[in-house]
């Protein structure tokens, strides 16, 4: 089972190898068997839920919306 | 000598919103057709957009913090080549080890897989168009433009040496420009300040044969090499500069056809500078770079240039004002006569929080429908600190109008100032509950120091024991050193005691579910005898009271503050109650939470409901 660790180590993996980055992205699950990584069913589903929806889809679920203007931070 | 048949190209590259488009630009395209030369503007961030999708892309420059340069990090490998462990140390130390706004490990991978997705973007912009009728390119870059404009300005320089490249915008502000121009040698002029008066002056020498003129105002390759003072030339006379024109950027979204929802911003300036920093500027604040001094454009010149904008660009884009601070003199000239003669036309803008009632009912009446009072904190010892010339109850009145006016707020919550007291962050948790049917701050976040500001130009007055560029700059301009850093950064990183994201956490976990509250309302409801209040801030409940006589005018004269002095003076209550009466009735509202107390002040919290001012004389 993967500990948040782990889980930073299979990020890690992925910024250093391309290839593997793009298996993650296709199929979570086995590239993570692959390397090594047993992920947890929440872990795998956190992973999966990123399939075909893309960055903005996914922000979009967590975070609050923006407020509609250009802001200058 | 560029040949007379020849073109100036102005490029606007990612990461900048695709939503507007760019005043300075757009500004110089004008300039230099009044002197005769024909102008094309590229904005490859519409490109990007299109490309990305307009959600991502807009995600990319509206949300992440902006001393991550998410932008930069983006575009890095195309302008230095993949070096894998500076991403290792920028996913681990930013996006992951951000102590406040880390993000999780799939968006991480979805961030990778995005850079992934444009790594040959810059060749597209390159391969569409034909750079060879251009006599000069120029790029303007701010915030996030730096990598993406200089990847593209190195391909256009390999392929036609002949061309001169000048950059401009803010990233290129007093050291920073030459410091780009030493460090990027295909780079041949910067322009250091506004570009005005230097870049036409420039375009005119460039076609008069003189591939290397000495401009003021503009620095050229042997500045880089005699490292001079940057000449700044700001322009005297606003009334004299042409208006922008964004026939470009208009002609292009068409093209890219963005969804029909959204909302496009249409910038007008009627200021430069900010009068407010010429005496007493924030001290977080590096805005208007080196060039602090306030110059407004006329009345007549505003409402001319708004009349010449609803006529090329039609009604239904909202005017941006891009001012840091407006004017305060059009509550007296422009406001009123926008107000009077409505050009059909909505506006936003950025002002001081110091409001009266009757000028946020101005701004409403002008056609102003969101705008951004720098309010920044809800403390008055850390609203001192960070010389902001307001109080907390001002900057509560100001939500509170608006509220009532219609007019949607931006705004923020600073934490971070050095030497500002914890406690006050927990004072401010325990005022949320009683705000929530006010606009929630959009953020609140640790201040930056940045380039500019009093903090960065004198860190030790100000409690700091060192300034060094923020982290970030390293893990993506991984092949300087750090002395080029030093020059190029717009962010830094202060050494002082700060444990602020740790007695911060109540006050931004109360602010998220504020964001979460916008159904929540306190209204007050006024009849010629009584008041009537509503109160739905406490979720799943809603609670009405009444109020009579002296406790109903007691809550309406304090509609703005108020002390016990000025209430007993006041034509409705003089004469008609004890103090001890007016002390009672101020009690409950605030026991109550329809009121708060600031010192001898009193603040009702409730919105207005009828339309027209709630204080009754």
């Amino acid at each position: 089972m993967a500990t948040e660790k782990e889980m930073y180590e299979l990020i890690g993996r992925a910024v250093m190898d391309a290839e593997f980055r793009k298996k993650l992205m296709a199929d979570p699950e086995q590239a993570a068997k692959e390397a090594g990584f047993t992920l947890t069913a929440e872990q795998l589903a956190a992973l999966k839920s990123a399939e075909g929806k893309g960055l903005a889809a996914v922000l979009e679920e967590r975070l609050p919306k923006t407020l509609g203007v250009i802001y200058i931070e | 000598m560029a040949e007379a048949n020849k073109r100036i190209a102005l490029v606007f590259m990612p990461f900048s919103s695709w939503r507007m488009p760019s005043l300075g630009i757009s500004l110089l395209k004008s300039s230099v057709a009044q002197r005769g030369f024909a102008c094309d503007i590229h904005y490859f961030n519409l490109s990007l957009a299109e490309q990305i999708g307009f959600d991502a892309y807009g995600r990319i420059t509206e949300w992440f913090p902006n001393r991550w340069l998410i932008g930069e990090w983006l575009f890095a490998p195309t302008l230095f080549g993949e070096n894998r462990e500076a991403d290792l140390q920028y996913v681990g130390q930013v996006l992951l080890g951000d102590p406040i706004d880390k993000i999780t490990p799939v968006e991480v991978l979805l961030l990778l897989d995005l850079r992934d997705r444009i790594a040959g973007f810059v060749d597209r912009c390159f391969d569409a168009v034909d750079w060879s009728q251009y006599a000069m390119v120029g790029f303007s870059t701010s915030f996030h433009q730096n990598c993406a404009s200089l990847a593209l300005a190195r391909r256009i320089k390999l392929h036609y040496p002949d061309i001169p490249i000048v950059l401009g915008g803010s990233n290129c502000a007093d050291g920073m420009g030459a410091s780009l121009l030493r460090l990027f040698p295909f780079v041949d002029f910067v322009c250091p300040g506004e570009g005005d008066l230097a870049f036409p002056e420039l375009v005119e020498a460039v076609f008069n044969g003189d591939p290397t003129p000495t401009i003021p105002g503009m620095l050229s390759r042997q500045d880089a090499v005699d490292a001079p003072a940057s000449p700044l030339r700001p322009a005297p006379n606003l009334d004299a500069l042409p208006c922008a024109d964004f026939t470009d950027y208009f002609a292009q979204l068409k093209r890219i056809n963005p969804p029909p929802d959204i909302e496009v911003l249409i910038p007008l300036e009627t200021a430069r500078g900010c009068w407010w920093a010429q005496t007493h500027q924030c001290v977080f604040c590096g805005l208007n770079g080196a060039e602090l001094r306030f110059r407004s454009k006329s009345p007549q010149r505003v409402l001319n240039e708004l009349i010449c904008l609803r006529e090329n660009y039609g009604d239904k884009h909202r005017v941006h004002i891009t001012d840091n601070i407006l004017d305060y003199r059009y509550f007296r000239t422009l406001l009123p006569e926008l107000a009077a003669q409505p050009l059909g036309l909505s506006f936003s803008l950025e002002l001081k929080a110091n409001l009266k009632r009757e000028q946020i009912a101005l701004l409403a009446k002008a056609g102003i429908t969101s705008m951004q009072p720098g309010i920044e904190s809800l403390s008055d010892s850390i609203l001192k600190l960070m010389r902001k010339g307001t109080t907390r109850l001002q900057n509560i009145q100001t939500l509170k109008w608006s509220k009532q006016y219609g007019i949607s707020t931006i705004w923020n919550i600073l934490y971070g100032f050095p030497s500002e007291d914890p406690a006050e962050y927990a004072a401010m948790e325990r005022l949320v509950p009683l705000l929530l049917h006010l606009d929630a701050p959009h953020r609140c976040g640790h201040i930056r120091f940045v380039r500019f500001s009093p903090y960065y130009r004198d860190p030790a007055a100000n409690g700091i024991t060192s300034l060094a560029p923020a982290r970030t700059y390293g893990h993506i301009y991984h092949p300087l050193g750090e002395d080029d850093l030093r020059q190029l950064a717009d962010i830094f990183e202060a050494e002082y005691a700060d444990d602020s994201a740790t007695y911060t956490q109540g006050l931004r976990q109360a602010v998220q579910e504020w964001q979460t509250r916008g159904d929540a309302v306190l209204d007050v409801f006024p009849s010629p005898h009584a008041i009537r209040i509503v109160d739905t801030r406490r979720l799943g409940e809603k609670k009405e009271y009444q109020f009579a006589g002296v406790a109903a005018d007691v809550y309406l004269l304090c509609d703005a503050a108020r002390s016990v002095r000025e209430l007993m003076a006041a034509p409705a209550i003089r004469g008609l109650a004890t103090e001890s009466e007016v002390i009672a009735a101020l009690d409950r509202f605030v026991e109550d939470g329809l009121m708060i107390r600031q010192g001898r002040q009193y603040l009702s919290l409730a919105v207005a409901r009828d339309g027209q001012p709630a204080t009754r004389q």
